[in-house]
């Protein structure tokens, strides 16, 4: 092994359940973040009671009740995880933000300047916490290569003190015993497992050359980072420094949204550039200079290769954490200058278009249109849907706004999969209404002796309805009907308690609605448009 | 040896746009392609294949369709929803933004996109019951009426189908800007629900559809629940379509899909009937929703 080839002793700072405490959740208080009906963090007292990561929203409140629910913010947690970067930029200025919640730097000269590996990390362990409040748990590994300084930070020791230090040259034989789907690229694992390598010791002992062979370049990557060497060769060169996009702001841009604008045509800029000279970006520093000269530097690294969409994104979060800080860390002054350099980029792989499927030229034709038609209307006027199941009509769709999700890395989703088909007691059959009111008009449902219609103790109709009048207009004839269905929703929380009985009614014009009666007035909830 | 610039011309027509030239060239090179193989003539192949692309360009306005559900082909003189048309669909009672929802299900399968614009309160489960591919379907938010214009310019091109929920007014200088860029950029702009004040834009449709006579089954007096609907839909249109035609669709069927209805079964009704009873209900239908019992 060459000293080239050798990976960078790097540390990574990992702060536990990033999003709850993003969302500034006490350690002691149950809550879960939720991310497409999945739990994607969960507080200490959430987990006691069994949540886990990716589980269901269902069974995570079936595990743990008393949780409360809060939706995915990455900008939040973005903004809320520059406090600790700027606490960490005392050690070192040249940090990387792997995620919000994850960042890496490389301790050759502050490990030398703070005494060594053990006791940096115990500084960075104290002044994470004297910035968080001692608000999150945070831990941290010391390695060779930030996937295995990761690795450490996840080690029963570093859950015990605080901090897991592999010593130089040791981290092969601190990866060996690892099992191999730590790796986290589940198509090549599921291979490996089945041909017998399950540690990443296994997968190190096979011969590189064997494993690009038949696994090509991600097998490269992946036996690269099971020797504990350096994710990407060698090679990866520095950019000709005529890759950066900068964008000077005339007037002075102090407001994210106006800064997020300028950045999201510049990360085009860039991504374009970069591709018509082959080149993919793995890290980006974001660099923004105020009024009053000062020089505010981020790096911010991506596993893949950071797509135009991606990296608009985490400089938005950037921003945001900037503009939005505590007064005492906040730039001084508004923004006069934005840039983007690509810090280490690799041969593009290629990112192939789809040709039976994934990502198409299409979806970009797409994703362009709406990013001008949330320029026009706002970021939020533009949404695209999502399953999140219920029982009532609307709920089954979620509908999020464009501005939070990035179509490039949208994982689908099918109607097909057993996500939407769990059982929700209650749900009116399908078809589904195509249209639910969103405020839903008022109704009149007499029976033959134009008494209104209503629903007994015992959950019975009064009488058969004969007559609808919807919004206090022209009265229709009831052709067909069926009901009360009765729905008890929520029961255990009086602020959300709802009772209703519904009814579905086609009236002699052909016309088909959802009823619903609840608290003695009736409603029309969905119409069958 | 100096290959010898033989160029096909002669074969060709002068006037090559019609398909039938297009089939004498294949026929040209396919005969004669033994030949060019073993010489490797490729002068030969090159003059041959460039005649061949002046003719492979041309194609007739019947061949530039957004793809629909097979069910859905009745509707349309050329089998699907010609690329660049204006489509107008409203109801008497319920039913247009079904249709709307239908008339992108094949297109967003097949990896093209759809865009619903100004429709508030549309449900998109009913759009996967359909078989709309809901990976490749955006929703916006109805634009001020200043705006109308620019939202629904900027989509069109980047989506193959455009369904707009009928805008309150619009210029018809906006309408007609809008109907050139729809034809140069080949995308189909449905319009839902248009009211009397939207006439014009109707008048102006290539394709007017309504849906009418519309028929629930599967509810009783008290009992049953929604199952299957039949729509009549009144086409009319211009040019090709100039022909009113008649055409009956479950919208849904008895299994949740969009079926065309052969004109012969329309007072099979009670067949109908039969066969959407005899569906066994959902299962999670039994126990959670009790069927009322008669008040006799």
């Amino acid at each position: 092994m060459s000293d080239a080839d050798r990976a960078v002793r790097t540390m990574v700072v990992w702060c536990l359940d990033w999003p709850t405490v993003a969302a500034g959740i006490d350690p002691d208080q149950a809550a879960m973040v939720m991310e497409a009906n999945r739990v994607v963090a969960a507080s200490p007292e959430a987990r006691r009671h069994g949540v886990q990561r990716g589980l269901r929203r269902r069974e995570a409140q079936r595990r743990c009740p008393q949780a409360e629910l809060l939706d995915r913010d990455e900008a939040r947690e973005a903004r809320v995880f520059e406090t600790v970067v700027a606490a960490l930029e005392e050690f070192t200025p040249r940090i990387e933000i792997t995620r919000p919640g994850r960042c890496a730097f490389a301790t050759r000269g502050p490990s030398r300047y703070f005494g060594g590996d053990e006791s940096l990390a115990d500084q960075v362990v104290a002044r994470v916490h004297e910035a968080l409040d001692q608000q999150a748990a945070c831990r941290v590994g010391v390695a060779d290569g930030p996937f295995a300084a990761g690795l450490a930070a996840r080690t029963p020791q570093a859950a015990d003190t605080g901090r897991c230090v592999v010593a130089p040259g040791t981290t092969p034989a601190f990866l060996a015993p690892l099992p191999i789907t730590t790796l986290e690229m589940p198509e090549l694992t599921d291979v490996w497992l089945r041909l017998g390598l399950r540690r990443l010791g296994d997968l190190a002992e096979v011969p590189a050359a064997d494993v690009l062979g038949r696994f090509g370049s991600p097998g490269e990557v992946a036996h690269r980072l099971a020797r504990g060497l350096d994710e990407q060769p060698p090679e990866a060169r520095t950019p000709p420094p005529d890759l950066e996009v900068s964008a000077e702001l005339d007037p002075p841009v102090d407001r994210v949204d106006q800064a997020a604008f300028v950045a999201r045509t510049m990360a085009e800029q860039l991504h374009q550039r970069l591709e018509h000279d082959g080149l993919a970006c793995i890290r980006v520093a974001i660099e923004a200079e105020t009024e009053h000269g000062e020089h505010l530097v981020r790096l911010w690294r991506h596993e893949g290769a950071l797509t135009a969409g991606a990296m608009a994104d985490r400089v938005r979060w950037q921003l945001d954490g900037w503009l939005n800080a505590a007064p005492a860390v906040r730039p001084s002054g508004p923004l006069i200058r934005l840039a983007l350099v690509p810090d280490q980029v690799v041969p593009a792989t290629g990112r192939q278009l789809g040709f039976w499927g994934g990502e198409s030229a299409a979806d970009e034709r797409a994703a362009r249109a709406l990013a001008r038609v949330q320029g026009l209307l706002g970021p939020d006027a533009v949404q695209v849907p999502e399953w999140r199941g219920g029982r009532n009509a609307g709920d089954r769709i979620e509908l999020v706004s464009l501005a939070s999700v990035d179509l490039a890395e949208r994982s689908l989703f099918s109607p097909a999969d057993d996500n939407h088909q769990a059982p929700w007691p209650g749900q009116v059959p399908p078809p589904t209404p195509v249209l639910v009111h969103p405020q839903p008009p008022t109704a009149e449902l007499v029976d033959e002796h134009d008494q209104p219609v209503t629903v007994t103790g015992r959950g019975l109709a009064s009488a058969a309805p004969r007559r609808l009048s919807v919004d206090d207009g022209p009265w229709h004839d009831v052709d067909t009907w069926a009901g009360p269905w009765l729905i008890d929703e929520r029961w255990w929380d009086p602020g959300r308690h709802r009772r209703r009985a519904r009814f579905q009614v086609v009236t002699t014009d052909g016309a088909a609605r959802l009823l619903s009666l609840e608290a003695g007035s009736w409603t029309v909830e969905a119409s069958y448009d | 040896m100096e290959p010898e610039p033989r160029q096909p011309r002669r074969r060709t027509a002068p006037c090559v746009t019609t398909s039938g030239a297009a089939r004498r060239v294949r026929r040209v090179v396919a005969r004669d392609l033994p030949n060019i193989e073993r010489m490797f003539d490729t002068g030969y192949v090159d003059g041959a294949l460039a005649s061949l692309t002046l003719v492979e360009p041309v194609t007739l306005a019947r061949d530039q369709v957004v793809p629909t559900l097979d069910a859905l082909g009745g509707l349309f003189p050329d089998g699907g929803l010609a690329r660049g048309s204006l489509v107008d669909v409203r109801s008497r009672a319920g039913g247009a933004r079904s249709l709307a929802l239908a008339l992108s299900a094949a297109v967003t399968q097949q990896g093209g996109w759809a865009v619903h614009i100004g429709l508030p309160g549309l449900d998109l489960a009913t759009g996967a019951e359909l078989g709309v591919a809901l990976e490749r379907t955006a929703l916006v938010d109805r634009p001020a009426p200043e705006h109308w214009a620019t939202v629904v310019a900027a989509v069109i091109g980047a989506f193959e189908v455009v369904v707009v929920g009928a805008p309150p007014r619009l210029r018809p200088t906006d309408l007609r800007r809008l109907q050139a860029r729809a034809r140069e950029r080949g995308s189909v702009l449905v319009v839902v629900g248009g009211t009397r004040r939207t006439e014009a834009l109707r008048h102006e449709a290539d394709l007017r559809l309504l849906v009418d006579g519309c028929r629930w089954h599967g509810l009783g007096h008290g009992h049953g629940y929604l199952q299957a609907r039949s729509i009549e839909v009144a086409v009319e249109g211009r040019r090709r379509a100039a022909r009113p035609r008649q055409v009956t669709l479950w919208l849904p069927g008895s299994d949740g899909r969009v079926q065309a209805v052969v004109h012969d079964d329309r007072h099979a009704g009670s067949d109908i009937d039969a066969l959407v009873d005899a569906r066994p209900l959902p299962h999670h239908t039994d126990a959670d929703i009790v069927p009322f019992p008669s008040t006799g």
